[in-house]
Formats: structure tokens, C-alpha cells, sequence
């Protein structure tokens, strides 16, 4: 029994405290006891104390109780279990049991204590689940596996609850499923996608008002009174949901934690603190994994865009590489190995790098990339690498540190093999007019490694541009780059192209890549290549990884290519109508394509349809069998070679046989495949009359002898040949050539002795073919005269046919030596040239301007009707020069004296007064330093100039026509102009006669009505005479004009139209506009025709005054304009130069030639015409320009006295 | 409300405002001439002439216009239109206004007089 004193210390005392009789019976308990359990010793006897336990827990305290009572001295035990408080919870108390003994040593009862660790117990488990969910994510163990973890985690900590944790979408709007391990499914499936509504349910609600809700009881809760969601959560056998937002480190909410409990409840305190710290916990995994992922994905990004350029770079020979500059680490593309020819197998190291470059060039490398390093710089550079097999090439590299990665110096780059434009450069230095042409292809070759890169998130519209990109669009870098940016960005006549290619692609999954143009916010219009890479694992929606490449520079030579080419077949349309008289036809031969374009007089010679397409076995079939053999050779080697072909051979049509030379060049600028450009002459008159004149040997002799004369001038030598019988006679010039004595007739060994050891096997092969197919020969070698000289010769031969019983051959040989060297140095241009000279029949020259010495071929004496092979003299020339152009050929001559190349176009009458157009060009020969010789072409271009003269005559024609339609737009207008003096003379007239009828007649008043009829007949005339002028057709002819009164002339024409349409015209001319030397009536048409478009422009005008203003001025250049400005609807800046095309018209009524042929006025005379939009108000401004130079209009002010 | 004698002449043309009022004097009208419709309406001769030949189109306010705004005044002034352009619609236009003639330059002495006898005679 305890004493009262006693008893009250132990009620006093914070634990729960009781003792025990030895047999287990209770026989006290403190106060906190009594509290706790709500009950008394005595209750808690009757009803057994050991029902105070936690069902769960009996099994393990009575076991322990059993055992201590079984030993005989029991010590102290030790037992963890729950008690169930008054109120039915159970917390979790260490229950302390100590046996009281008395001094004996006897068990007098027991005593114990019991401590409460519930919170204890329950901080321990929450901190070991903690470690154990952040332990998973430092793990990197799959988001899903955490988060399904750490709904069990919180399920195990808290019984009774199920855990479930949802994703936020990206836009906000959706939840996803994340974790719900022991949710039912279909649950889980009515989560996923749900939409987010903060009147469904406390999920939404927590997102959207950032806070935890706690729903005790959904069905009776009013916020949820309209939404299903109560019934379906009750339905699932839930009663209670409690939902806390999960934040990353921004506050941004990336989902929701949510506890459900199977019956109504809200959470206790620690509960609340539960659902808080693994809300947080789960944004703690959340984050971290997906910082992972961004940092692993743009990791696959730099891979993929290494991947890319591998690709992308073969073409342009760039390898690209990256290079890690603490580690030394370097990835190669394989371009980049094949550049340097290394192994792929083994990995590149900066030794082996540094090994490989140019010992002229490795110092300075390794000192500009140290800068770079340090500097933290990119590196632009050219070197030379020496390869393993010892080959040297030229490189470019560009290298960019990688900015994403910033705890060190990471570059990308990009090396690009030049070697091929190094060496051209190097090879052409010598010839100054290629340089500009490798100038222009090396430029070319380095702007191709200018690529920029993008990535671009469809769905998201997220842009991310490379430096390079802004460039390329010219954009301004700090401005994020956007898809309207894009948009916007692409010219108009691609856009719709472009977008649709793009959305194709996005639609199908698939990559692009296209060709379109750009045009930058300054106005520039680019070409682009774009090349984009759907990246096949990002979360965001379809995306894509590409690259741009500015090919402008590349568009811009395909264009010029494909303009020369244009030129090409321009100049073979042109040269149609002389090879008709000269019956020349022309063709291209595209060897790949087989494809041929023949000149219409090609289509006569062969007689073939000209609706045909002209096909290799076309000409095949109508060649004559004997000479097949020849032409399909010819063509198989032309095919094989690239060579340039010379052939004759019979081909047979419906009006019979003909012979046909064939002379075809290649053409040297389409470097990619073989195109021939060449001549078909129908040579059968002259074969004709050969086989009549040469019908026997004695007329042959003859023949040759009178070509000896005739070619000595000329240094020609000429020869027969039989090759079976090696019986050869030589002219006096071929033994002069050859260095041979005359004394001794030639042998077959005379000549195999004579020529060029190199070039014997050529020659030899060539005298074969002769004998085995009675091929003519067209060749070029050398030969070595027996005193040591080494000539260069050409060889041209031609088999007689007409001698069918041996192979008798008659030709030429001329001593080409000094033009050979000439073109040796000139190689490249003259190749074409040659060919542009043999089509197109140009004559060439030489001329010793010191010594008067003229070197002509015979095209030039034709067309200065001298006798061919005649000695010429500056005198001959300069009397046959027209007079006009004497002053040009004389400057000409003045500048020749001193070196300076020459060009220039000229006539010459001839003697029986009819007069040629040529054109002549000369470069000197730098091979003769000491005194300007030239050497040159002249092409008689009187064709050329009668066409061009046809041209101008049906251009005046069309402008003629022009100016009659836009006069009479003007019809109603001029009625009127013409009747307002017309009603005023009627009615002065019947004034008068009544003045005069009257009694007595008023003279006076008749005489002044009479003045008044005069003077209104005189404006009706004036207007007659205005309009006759426009209307008349007449040549042009250049004239002084007053610009400012010839603008006032159409003003006055156009007074009445312009009152029609409402137009204020408002003039600033310049005070003191000197006079231009033009055709009136031309420029009167082009200020109408502006006038009048500037009129329309403004007919829809109703919102504003329809002004049109009209200056002149001085231009600072010594030209004189006219500004034509109106505030119609205005012009697009980007179509201004196709205003001026032809038949390009917005009138419903209108020619579409008004401004094309006003262009071409003004650009006849030296002028121009331009459009531009006005800046910063309505409507557009037209200008022409006019030279104004004192000296010409002086000399016709002087022809006119 | 008596009509004047007054024939008003409006038309910007130099030559019909020295010719036709020339003309129409020698047959006993009273004439006035003014450069412009604008003119016209600001001068003391708005209320007290009879007659008004009319050009069709004048800078600032034509013609028809001028029809309108009398009209709209209310006041009734026989009207004689004068023009160098045919305008098949607005003769039919102006007639339907109440103008009495619409007359092409040039025009015969009989159909002016004829014209203005007419706008004089109404009413």
C-alpha cells in the first residue's frame, strides 16, 4: 500500500506510472494514467488491462509478461506497444517494467513506467523514408519508380491512407498520372488527362490557389456541390482526399500530392506536416530527375548536331569536329578524317594534330590557338596540312566555343578542305584576266562553311538561332528569335511554298530541307538552303534540329552560269541568220543528256523537221555508211576524251549527199560534265567544185603551186601526201617551216625525224587513223628543225576523195610558234575563244603599232574589202574608217602607242559604198616588252547591227503604239480642250454677225468679237499641233530640249484630264536646268506616260487630296531628272523592277508597255528610271534621269544654225 | 416669285465667259459672268437671276454640285448646262433635278437662246 505523500509524488510525476502486484494484478496508476486511458485502477482490473493494448500489439506484450513471469528472479523488461488513449487513438509508449523486490531479495511486486514515443517513433520513420526517397533520386533511379516508392513510403507511415501524385501539364491545364500504386486503376485512368477545374475537385483547387485543401467529406462539401467528382471518388470506396500543390524551386507548381482515406477525416497536425514535407519531397525528385533529363538531352542535342553536319558538311568538303581543351578531348566527323586522312579507328590527339600541320605553318598555328585557349576566343584559319602519304592541302578552320558549357573551353568547329581553289588560285595568278573568276569561286568556297544552325519546337513555337542564323537573317541577335520573324521573312513568292513543305514535313514526321529566298529587315534578298532533322525523343511536342546556309553567292553564280549559257544559245540564236547565208548551222551536245540543240539552219542542213528533237541517232542514220565509222568514232572519242572534234564526212538526205564539216569545241566554263558547242557546214559546192578542180593531178599541181605563192605570204606551208606510197610534195614555205633543205624531197622519216619526240606518238597515231579510216587531220605539235628550233606547229589535212583508188591527202601546216606560246599562257580563255572564233567567224590580228606591221586573217580583209594577203597600212585602213567614227579609231590609235588595250566598235565603207559594222578588240602581248604589239579580233558585225537596227525600228514601232493608246485614254479629254475655243468661236461668230446686222451695225463690238474668234482659233490650233507631234512617226532624233517646257507642253495637253480626275498638281521646277540632248517626243511620252499612271494610281484615292508633285533638279552627277511623286495606292518595294517589264499591267485597260518602253527611252539616251515607294506617306515617286553634256548638245545647237 | 431678266454665266473658261454673254446681250438679256460656282454663290446675283448657264466641270465645285445647292436654298433659278463632255448619264441626272437644257460644247447661237428663253419663260 503507498502512502498518500507517496501517491501524490507519483501523480506529480510527467510519465504514466503504475505498480503491480507480483501476480500481475494493478494495484495503482498516477494520475497521468488515469488521464490518459480514461479509466481506474479498479475498471482496469475488472476488464483486463492487458485490452488497453493495441490488437497488433497483444501478441507481442503478453509473450513478454509470460516470459518475465516464468524466471524465477525476472529483471527489468523492456517493450514497445501502443495504448489506446480515452478517445480510441492509439499512440505508441516504451513500456518500462521493473520487479520491486524487498531486502531479501523477494519479488514484492512490480513497477512501471510507460514513456509516450509516438512522435518520436513517428519523426524517426518519416527521416528514414526521407533518406531512403532522396537516396532513389541521388541514385538517378526512373521518376516513376520514386514517386511510386513514395506513395508506399507515406502509406506505410501513415495507416490507412493511399497516395497518389499527379503532373501538371506543361500549358497548365492538364493532370497526368504519375504515382497512385494502390489507387484502383480506373481511378488512376479518370486522372490521367484530366482537365484542370478548381470547381471538380481539391486537386485543381490546390493548383490553382497554390495551397493545400483538404477535402474531409466531399459529398456534403459545397465546393464540390456541382461537380461529379464526390460520386466518383465515393464510388471507389474513398471518403476523404487531402491535395498539396508539389513546387520546384521556383515556386512553380509541377503536380499535386494527394492522400486519400477510406473513411471521412480530416488530417491531425501531423498528418498536415506528412502530406507537406512529401509534397516536397516528391518536387525535390521531381526537379532533380528532370534537370537530368534536360542536361542528358542537350548532351543528344550536341551529339545529333555533330551527327547533322557530318552529313550536311561531306558536300562542301567541311569536316567538323569538337575539342575539349582541359581534357584534350576531340570528336571527329568523318569528313573531318578523311580531310586529314587519318584512321577513324583511332582517336585523334592534339600531337598527332599538331604532327600533321606544315612545319612552315605549325609554329604559327600552335601560337594562334594558345591565344585562342587563353583568350577563350574562336580561331579563323588558313594552314597547310601535310597528309600521312605526304600530300598537302589547304584548310580552313573555323572553331566556336560552345557557350552552353561554361566550366570550360569546349570548341566546336569546322575544317574545310581548299585546296583544290588554293591550287587554282596559285596555278591562274599568272593570267590576270582568270583571276577575278577564281577570286569569285574562292569567295564562293568560303561563304559555304557560313552555316547557321536552329533548333525549332513545333508545337511549342520555341526558336533557339546561332549566331551565324541572325547573320544569315540579318536580325538583330538580342531579340529571341520567332516563328513570325521566320514567316515574315520568307519572300513572298516562296513563302506559301515554303510553308507548305514545312507542315508537310511536321505532319508526316518527317525531315526537310529546301531552297527559298529571304528577305532581311534591311531589304536584302537571300538565297537559303534549310536542312532540318526531326529529333526523335523530346517530350515538348515534334522538333526539330537544322541548319541554313546562305547560297546566295551560290544562286547568284547558278544564275550567271545560267545566264552565259542563256548568252550561249542567244549567241547561237544570232548567229542563225549569218550561218543561213554562209549555210553554218550550230549546235550544243550535251554528252551525259545526249541531249542536242540545233540552230535552224542545222534542222536545213540535215533536212530534218524542225517540230523534231534532234537525237545522236538522227544524225547517225542519215550519215553515209562509208563514213560512218569515222563520225561514230569521232563521237565515242569526244564522249571518252572531252577533246574538240574537226570532222568532214557525207551524210545522206532526201535532197541527196552532202558534205559536212564538223568543228565542235567544248565548252570550258561547264566544268561538271561535257558540253560541246559547235559548227555543221554544208560543204558540198565546195567539195563539188574541189572534185572538179581536182579531178586529175596535173589541175592538183596546179592548184598546189598557186597556193605556194599565196601561202609564203601568209608563212602557211602547204603539202600533198600519198600515205601509201609516202610520196610527198611540200610547198617552198612547208621547207622553210620545216628547216629542211628544198634540195631535198621529203620522206615519210624527214617528218616522223622532224617532230617533237613527245609528241611523236600523238602524230603517229594520227597519221594511222589517216591511213586505216582516210580521216582528215586537224593537229597541233612541235618539231625540231635540224638547226635546233623548236617550232610549234598546226597541221591541217584533208583526204581527197575524189581519188578513190589511193589515199591521197592535201593540207597545211603553219608555224604557230608564237601564238602557241601566247596560248600557253592564256590557256583557259583561249580555248573558248578559239571556238567563239571559228563559229562565229571572227578575224584575228596582230599589229606592231611602232612598225605599222598588220598581221590579218582573212575575215578582216573582207571586211575592209582589201585584197586577202595584200600588205596593209594604217593609211589603207584609215581612209576605208567611216567619218564619224574617225575620232574613236584615232583615240584608239593614241592609246595603242602607249600599250593600253583596245575595244571598240566601227564602220568602214567600202569601195563599192556599202558600209560594215566591226568590232575589234586587242591585247598586247606581254611577251614583247620593248614596243607595244597587239594581238586581237575583229568581228564584222554587220549582221548583228542590221538586226539590231530592225530591233530599234520595231521598238519605235511599239512605242509609237504605245503613245497612241495612252493619247487616246486621253480622247475625252482633248474634245474637250479642243471644244471650249470651239464653242467660244461659234459664239463670237454669231455676236459678230449680229453686231454687224444690226441697224446701225455695231463695228466696234464686231471687231472686238472678231479678235476674241482669232485668238480662241489660235488655242484650238495650239492644241492640234501639241497632239500632232506625240502622234506623228517619225526617226528619233536628238535634239537640244528645255525639260522644264517640254513638261509644261504635256501639262498643258493633260490640264483638262487631270481637272477630270481630280488631281492637284503642284510643280518645284529648278530655276536653271541646262539643256539635254534627247528626242522630245520620246521624253514627252515618258512624262505623260508617268503622269498618266500616277493619275490612275490615285483614282481609288478618296480619303486624301490626290496630289501629284512634280520637280527637277541638277543631280550632283551632271545628269538632269524629273521626279514624278504621287499619293496613290503605292508600289511594293520588293516588285519595283517588275514594273518595268513588258505586258505587265494592273490596268484593266492597259498595253503593260507604257513603263517598259519608257525605260528603254531613257536608257537609249544615257539615263534612268527608277521607282521607289514613298518613305513615310502614301503613293510612289518615279524619276528619270538625263545626261546632260554641254559638249554634245553645243554640237547640235551648232549643226541646227 | 417673279423671275429677272438676269442670265447668270458660270463656267472657268475664259473664252465662253467673253463670248456668250456678248451674245446673249445682243438679244436683250442681261448678263453676268462668274469664274466659278464658289463665286456665283457668294455674290449679291445668288437670289435675283433667272437664268443660269452652267458649266459642267470646273475645279472646286462643279456644275451639279451647285444644281444640289440650290436646291437644297431653294432657290429656283432656271438652269442651262453647258459642257464639252458628252455624259449621256448626267444629262439625264441634272434634267431629273429640274435643269432645262443640257447644252455640248460647242453649240449653236438658236440652241442657247432658245435655252435661256425657256429657263427665263418658266413658272
Amino acid at each position: 500500500m503507498m502512502e498518500t505523500d507517496q501517491t501524490r509524488l507519483l501523480d506529480a510525476l510527467p510519465g504514466m506510472v503504475w505498480t503491480a502486484t507480483p501476480d500481475g494484478s494493478c494495484d495503482f496508476v498516477n494520475r497521468l494514467w488515469r488521464e490518459y486511458t480514461g479509466t481506474t485502477v479498479e475498471l482496469a482490473n475488472a476488464s483486463g488491462w492487458i485490452s488497453l493494448f493495441h490488437p497488433d500489439d497483444l501478441a507481442v506484450v503478453e509473450a513478454a509478461w509470460k516470459e518475465t513471469l516464468s524466471v524465477t528472479a525476472p529483471e527489468e523488461i523492456n517493450v514497445a506497444a501502443r495504448l489506446r488513449r480515452h478517445d480510441g487513438v492509439y499512440r505508441r509508449f516504451n513500456l518500462q517494467t521493473r520487479p520491486l523486490r524487498d531486502m531479501a531479495g523477494n519479488l514484492i511486486g512490480w513497477c512501471g513506467v510507460n514513456t509516450d514515443i509516438e512522435d518520436r517513433t513517428r519523426a524517426e520513420a518519416q527521416l528514414a523514408a526521407e533518406k531512403r526517397l532522396l537516396e532513389l533520386v541521388a541514385r538517378g533511379l526512373p521518376l516513376p519508380s520514386v514517386l511510386n516508392e513514395l506513395c508506399l513510403l507515406v502509406e506505410d507511415l501513415s495507416s490507412g491512407s493511399v497516395c497518389s501524385i499527379l503532373y501538371v501539364d506543361h500549358d497548365g491545364q492538364r493532370f497526368r498520372v504519375a504515382a497512385g500504386p494502390n489507387l484502383p486503376a480506373d481511378y488512376n485512368a479518370a486522372l490521367e488527362g484530366l482537365k484542370i477545374d478548381p470547381e471538380y475537385g481539391p486537386c485543381s483547387l490546390a493548383v490553382v490557389s497554390r495551397a493545400t485543401i483538404i477535402a474531409a467529406d466531399p459529398p456534403r462539401d459545397p465546393r464540390w456541390a456541382a461537380s461529379p467528382w464526390p460520386q466518383l471518388v465515393t464510388g471507389f470506396g474513398l471518403a476523404s482526399c487531402w491535395s498539396a500543390p508539389i513546387f520546384d524551386s521556383h515556386r512553380n507548381v509541377l503536380g499535386i500530392f494527394a492522400i486519400y482515406k477510406h473513411v471521412p477525416q480530416g488530417p491531425t497536425c501531423q498528418d498536415e506536416e506528412l502530406v507537406d514535407r512529401f509534397a516536397r519531397i516528391a518536387g525535390i525528385a521531381i526537379e532533380r530527375t528532370r534537370s537530368d533529363l534536360a542536361l542528358k538531352a542537350s548532351e543528344a542535342n550536341l551529339r545529333r548536331a555533330n551527327h547533322f553536319l557530318v552529313g550536311g558538311q561531306r558536300l562542301s568538303k567541311t569536316g567538323s569536329f569538337s575539342l575539349d581543351t582541359d581534357s584534350h578531348e576531340q570528336v571527329w566527323s568523318e569528313e573531318n578524317y578523311r580531310i586529314w586522312e587519318f584512321d577513324p579507328a583511332v582517336p585523334p590527339t592534339m600531337e598527332m594534330v599538331a604532327a600533321a600541320i606544315h612545319p612552315e605553318d605549325r609554329q604559327q598555328m600552335l601560337k594562334v590557338f594558345a591565344a585562342a585557349t587563353q583568350a577563350k576566343e574562336g580561331l579563323d584559319v588558313f594552314y597547310r596540312i601535310v597528309t600521312p602519304v605526304g600530300g598537302v592541302k589547304h584548310l580552313h578552320t573555323v572553331m566556336e566555343i560552345i557557350s552552353e558549357i561554361s566550366d570550360r573551353v569546349v570548341y566546336l568547329g569546322s575544317s574545310q578542305d581548299i585546296t583544290e581553289s588554293k591550287l587554282a588560285e596559285a596555278a591562274l595568278k599568272t593570267g590576270e584576266a582568270d583571276l577575278m573568276r577564281v577570286n569569285m569561286y574562292l569567295t564562293a568556297a568560303q561563304r559555304l562553311s557560313k552555316t547557321g544552325s536552329f533548333t525549332w519546337g513545333v508545337e511549342t513555337g520555341h526558336l533557339d538561332w546561332s549566331a551565324e542564323s541572325y547573320r544569315i537573317w540579318g536580325i538583330d541577335p538580342s531579340l529571341p528569335p520567332a516563328m513570325s520573324m521566320v514567316l515574315n521573312g520568307i519572300h513572298p513568292d516562296d513563302r506559301e511554298r515554303v510553308t507548305a513543305g514545312m507542315s508537310e514535313a511536321v505532319q508526316a514526321g518527317a525531315n526537310f530541307e529546301m531552297v527559298h529566298r529571304i528577305v532581311t529587315p534591311a531589304g536584302v534578298v537571300k538565297h537559303i538552303r534549310s536542312v532540318a532533322t526531326r529529333m526523335p525523343e523530346t517530350t515538348d511536342g515534334p522538333a526539330y534540329f537544322g541548319a541554313l546556309q546562305d547560297i546566295t553567292e551560290a544562286k547568284v553564280s547558278e544564275e550567271a552560269l545560267k545566264a552565259s549559257e542563256a548568252g550561249l544559245r542567244r549567241a547561237n540564236r544570232y548567229l542563225k541568220a549569218a550561218q543561213t547565208l554562209s549555210q553554218v548551222g550550230s549546235y550544243t551536245w550535251d554528252v551525259d543528256s545526249n541531249e542536242l540543240d540545233w540552230s535552224d539552219e542545222n534542222y536545213r542542213i540535215w533536212e530534218v523537221d524542225r517540230a523534231a528533237t534532234p537525237t545522236v541517232d538522227i544524225i547517225l542514220n542519215a550519215i553515209h555508211p562509208d563514213d560512218l565509222d569515222l563520225v561514230v568514232k569521232t563521237i565515242d572519242g569526244a564522249r571518252g576524251s572531252g577533246e574538240n572534234f574537226d570532222v568532214t564526212y557525207r551524210i545522206v538526205t532526201p535532197a541527196g549527199v552532202k558534205h559536212i564539216h564538223t568543228v565542235s569545241t567544248r565548252i570550258p566554263e561547264i566544268t561538271d560534265r561535257l558540253v560541246y558547242i559547235g559548227s555543221n557546214q554544208d560543204v558540198t559546192k565546195d567539195r563539188l567544185a574541189e572534185a572538179a578542180l581536182k579531178a586529175s593531178e596535173a589541175k592538183l599541181a596546179r592548184a598546189n603551186r598557186y597556193l605556194k605563192t599565196a601561202q609564203s605570204l601568209s608563212q602557211i606551208g602547204s603539202f600533198t601526201w600519198d600515205l601509201e606510197s609516202d610520196d610527198i610534195d611540200w610547198s617552198d614555205e612547208n621547207y622553210r617551216i620545216w628547216g629542211v633543205d628544198p634540195e631535198q624531197p621529203p620522206t615519210i622519216d624527214t617528218i616522223l625525224n622532224g617532230i617533237h619526240p613527245e609528241d611523236l606518238p600523238r602524230v603517229a597515231q594520227v597519221i594511222a587513223d589517216g591511213k586505216r579510216f582516210g580521216a582528215d587531220f586537224d593537229v597541233f605539235y612541235r618539231i625540231v628543225t635540224p638547226a635546233g628550233e623548236t617550232k610549234y606547229v598546226h597541221t591541217v589535212s584533208t583526204r581527197i576523195p575524189e581519188i578513190t583508188d589511193r589515199i591521197l591527202y592535201l593540207g597545211s601546216t603553219q608555224d604557230v610558234t608564237i601564238s602557241k606560246v601566247a596560248e600557253d599562257e592564256l590557256a583557259r580563255t583561249n580555248t573558248y575563244l578559239t571556238a567563239a572564233q571559228r563559229l562565229s567567224q571572227t578575224g584575228s590580228f596582230t599589229w606592231d603599232v611602232h612598225a605599222d606591221e598588220h598581221n590579218w586573217s582573212e575575215v578582216i580583209y573582207k571586211v575592209f574589202g582589201l585584197e586577202p594577203g595584200c600588205k596593209v597600212t594604217m593609211d589603207m585602213m584609215m581612209t576605208a574608217i567611216h567619218p564619224d567614227d574617225l575620232g574613236q579609231v584615232e583615240a584608239l590609235i593614241g592609246g595603242a602607242q602607249i600599250g593600253e588595250n583596245f575595244e571598240l566598235e566601227f564602220r568602214v565603207i567600202n569601195t563599192d559604198g556599202g558600209i560594215r559594222h566591226a568590232q575589234v578588240v586587242g591585247h598586247r602581248i606581254d611577251q614583247i616588252p620593248d614596243r607595244p604589239v597587239f594581238m586581237g579580233a575583229l568581228q564584222d558585225i554587220t549582221a548583228r547591227k542590221l538586226a539590231e537596227d530592225d530591233l530599234n525600228r520595231a521598238r519605235e514601232d511599239l512605242a509609237h503604239v504605245a503613245r497612241v493608246t495612252a493619247l487616246s485614254t486621253l480622247t475625252a479629254s482633248i474634245a474637250h480642250e479642243v471644244s471650249q475655243p470651239l464653242a467660244g468661236i461659234i459664239t463670237n461668230s454669231s455676236t459678230c454677225l449680229r453686231l454687224l446686222a444690226a441697224e446701225p451695225p455695231d463695228v466696234a463690238g464686231a471687231f472686238a468679237t472678231t479678235q476674241r474668234t482669232l485668238r480662241d482659233g489660235n488655242r484650238a490650233s495650239e492644241v492640234i499641233k501639241r497632239l500632232r507631234s506625240l502622234y506623228a512617226r517619225r526617226a528619233p532624233t536628238l535634239e537640244p530640249i528645255d525639260l522644264q517646257e517640254i513638261a509644261r507642253e504635256v501639262f498643258a495637253l493633260l490640264a483638262s484630264e487631270l481637272q477630270r480626275r481630280r488631281v492637284i498638281v503642284r510643280t518645284a521646277f529648278a530655276g536653271d536646268l541646262p539643256p539635254a540632248a534627247a528626242d522630245r517626243v520620246q521624253i514627252q511620252q515618258v512624262i505623260l506616260n508617268l503622269v498618266l499612271n500616277a493619275a490612275e494610281a490615285m483614282s481609288e484615292v478618296t480619303d486624301r487630296v490626290r496630289m501629284l508633285r512634280i520637280a527637277t533638279r541638277c543631280e550632283p552627277d551632271g545628269h538632269i531628272s524629273l521626279e514624278v511623286r504621287d499619293s496613290g495606292h503605292g508600289i511594293n518595294p520588293q516588285e519595283t523592277e517588275k514594273l518595268f517589264e513588258a505586258f505587265r499591267t494592273t490596268k484593266p485597260d492597259g498595253m503593260g508597255i507604257g513603263l517598259s518602253i519608257s525605260r528603254s527611252i531613257i536608257q537609249a539616251h544615257g539615263g534612268s528610271l527608277t521607282a521607289v515607294p514613298n518613305g513615310n506617306e502614301p503613293g510612289a515617286t518615279f524619276t528619270f534621269s538625263l545626261p546632260c553634256n554641254a559638249v554634245e548638245v553645243a554640237g547640235l545647237n551648232s549643226r541646227q544654225a | 416669285m417673279m423671275h429677272s431678266n438676269l442670265v447668270c454665266v458660270v463656267d472657268d473658261d475664259e473664252s465662253v465667259r467673253e463670248s456668250l454673254p456678248g451674245l446673249l446681250n445682243s438679244y436683250g438679256f442681261v448678263t453676268c459672268p462668274f469664274e466659278s460656282a464658289e463665286a456665283f454663290l457668294a455674290s449679291d446675283e445668288l437670289t435675283s437671276a433667272g437664268c443660269l448657264v452652267l458649266d459642267v466641270s470646273m475645279p472646286g465645285m462643279t456644275g451639279p454640285e451647285l444644281q444640289i445647292q440650290l436646291l437644297n436654298r431653294q432657290i429656283d433659278v432656271g438652269i442651262v448646262f453647258i459642257t464639252a463632255h458628252a455624259d449621256a448619264m448626267l444629262e439625264a441626272q441634272v434634267l431629273e433635278r429640274g435643269a432645262v437644257a443640257f447644252l455640248l460644247k460647242p453649240f449653236t447661237e438658236e440652241a442657247i437662246v432658245k435655252a435661256v428663253e425657256a429657263a427665263l419663260g418658266r413658272g
